[in-house]
């Protein structure tokens, strides 16, 4: 199975015109998929352009920032410091603290707009039990280790950019890791299998699988369902995504080297880019 | 984007693999079309998670699973060595830190080194005091299993400042056998010591080129040749001519660098930090004797009737 990229995003309506029209469609059966392409065009196997930066902040240990589609995800990583407060410190290991928050002005809609919710704060939870499995905790007892992720535009998917950001933000910071972490999410849309829902697709969708794996040890760290699948949708929605997982992979290291590679000048071109 | 789009049509997926072994070396000659530049296998960069070696290994930055090593931190092979390229300090008995006194208590002296480890000097051993923000240069004594740090023979800085600097770069600040903090302070002037944990302390009338210096090393630690280019930096900066490296004899390891003065003195030269400096903190100025309290007029040796 062949997981791509798709290079070109058709952007051609204002995108709260977008949504008023889509919500009317939709409930006079607008399909989601028409001759095997997806509303932005895309195949069923197709991701959207990720482009990923790693250590574009100064004065965070580690950090990274994620283009995914209409995804814009900010994430930096602080640690291992002393815990705060003292009382949570574990003699034991360090304190994985991943904060997941959106911007207030991310989306169109509510999220973000008033603080933490119940959402972002079940997303920081599943992220640090993602984390806390590769993570070597062990080597800074009484710490911890604090995880930022801001969202500063949400399109779909951004737990899955945001375990994405703040696994090379990690790397970046040179916390010790067993393995890296690449996430994806995989939905079922008007009968189909398809990979990396975009915004319409998770919330007109009938299944939603957001899926963070171990990129070389293929463990899975985390796997929420919202939706109902058979065991073969199952199946081929976790087989897009491990090919997937691996393209992901292949583009952090790709942003880890290029910290390397880059001179100062290239640094602050790709910066201006952003 | 094309390019590695391109190159990956050139993958085959392996499907869902278990195990936690599983995983492979990264290929050091990837696609044609990959248009990243061609590391050898000799010097590639290896990621979390990635097979460093075959055979079990026990070094920093890697862990062994099964009977292979892998790396747990962002680090560079180098023929059979491993470059650390990020990490954290991890105290080791014997180290010098630089840190600032934090917290005065009745036992000793909170020590703050900027690490999320908290050290201690006691002043059960010590014939002299700091107050609050002193800075001092101490050695570790001991490490406990959850990472408190007990220091011994600290040793007052006047008179300087101090810069923070990822503790993993200062093997590269260091030098090889010191050459490089020789060049540093040959060439600017400056007294300088260097923290294991990262901290640089310097004193003297350059120090705003020190910083740049410093800066330049952190800024191209990963890179070859970095002495050569600082001292041609330096030289460039001050119109010093002909300068060649030194090199010190003695392994860097351990023991802080001394300063300009002390090497040039001929007493001082090759002497390590040990027991002796400590007598000598007086005649520098730096230390003051301990204040004992009550009307004791006079200082008695230890053991002759003296109690705390």
């Amino acid at each position: 199975m062949m997981v791509s990229s798709m290079n070109q995003v058709s952007e051609t309506q204002n995108p709260k015109l977008l949504k008023v029209d889509f919500m009317a469609k939709k409930k006079d059966g607008l399909k989601l998929i028409v001759d095997g392409k997806r509303l932005d065009g895309r195949a069923a196997d197709q991701l959207r352009p990720v482009r990923i930066e790693a250590h574009v902040l100064n004065d965070a240990n580690g950090s990274a920032y994620v283009e995914w589609g209409k995804n814009r995800v900010l994430a930096g990583v602080y640690g291992p410091q002393e815990c705060i407060p003292k009382h949570d410190a574990s003699p034991y290991g360090a304190l994985i603290k991943c904060r997941y928050t959106m911007a207030s002005f991310c989306s169109l809609e509510e999220h973000g707009r008033s603080g933490p919710n119940r959402r972002s704060i079940e997303i920081s939870k599943v992220m640090t039990d993602a984390f806390k499995s590769v993570i070597f905790t062990e080597y800074y007892p009484k710490t911890q280790i604090a995880v930022f992720v801001e969202v500063l535009q949400s399109d779909g998917g951004t737990r899955c950019a945001a375990i994405n950001a703040a696994s090379v933000a990690l790397v970046d910071a040179g916390i010790p890791m067993r393995d890296m972490v690449t996430a994806v999410a995989f939905a079922k849309v008007d009968d189909q299998i398809v990979i990396d829902a975009a915004k319409e697709e998770d919330n007109f969708g009938q299944a939603d699988v957001p899926v963070a794996i171990g990129a070389n040890s293929k463990e899975i760290l985390l796997l929420q369902m919202d939706g109902i699948l058979s065991k073969e949708e199952m199946q081929q929605g976790m087989e897009y995504a491990y090919s997937a997982a691996e393209y992901l992979h292949r583009l952090q290291k790709d942003a880890l080297e290029r910290v390397f590679t880059t001179t100062a000048q290239e640094k602050k071109e790709t910066f201006l880019r952003m | 984007m094309d390019e590695v789009h391109a190159s990956l049509s050139g993958v085959q997926s392996s499907g869902p693999q278990t195990g936690v072994t599983g995983s492979e070396v990264r290929d050091p000659k990837p696609e044609t079309l990959d248009p990243r530049p061609q590391t050898s296998d000799h010097n590639r960069i290896v990621f979390p998670g990635d097979k460093v070696w075959s055979t079990p290994v026990r070094v920093k930055g890697c862990y062994v699973s099964g009977e292979a090593t892998y790396a747990s931190v962002l680090s560079q092979t180098s023929g059979d060595r491993l470059v650390l390229l990020r990490g954290f300090y991890d105290p080791q008995p014997g180290d010098a830190v630089i840190g600032y006194v934090s917290d005065v208590k009745f036992s000793g002296y909170n020590v703050e080194i900027f690490q999320p480890y908290h050290a201690f000097q006691s002043s059960k051993e010590l014939r002299f005091e700091y107050s609050l923000g002193e800075v001092i240069i101490a050695k570790i004594k001991e490490v406990s299993e959850t990472r408190s740090v007990d220091l011994e023979y600290p040793k007052q800085l006047k008179d300087g400042r101090m810069l923070n600097v990822e503790p993993f770069k200062v093997p590269r600040i260091v030098g090889r056998k010191n050459s490089m903090i020789n060049s540093l302070k040959d060439l600017t002037g400056a007294e300088i010591y260097v923290g294991a944990n990262g901290v640089v302390w310097f004193s003297g009338k350059n120090s705003s080129l020190v910083i740049k210096a410093i800066n330049m090393i952190r800024e191209e630690a990963h890179t070859t040749g970095l002495t050569e280019r600082v001292v041609k930096f330096l030289q460039a900066e001050t119109g010093i001519e002909n300068y060649t490296p030194r090199v010190d004899e003695e392994p860097a390891g351990g023991s802080y660098s001394r300063s300009p003065g002390d090497a040039g003195s001929g007493s001082g030269e090759g002497r390590r930090y040990g027991s002796r400096d400590r007598y000598e903190h007086r005649e520098r100025g730096g230390d003051r004797p301990r204040d004992r309290g009550g009307d004791r007029r006079s200082y008695k040796p230890r053991g002759q009737g003296y109690r705390r």
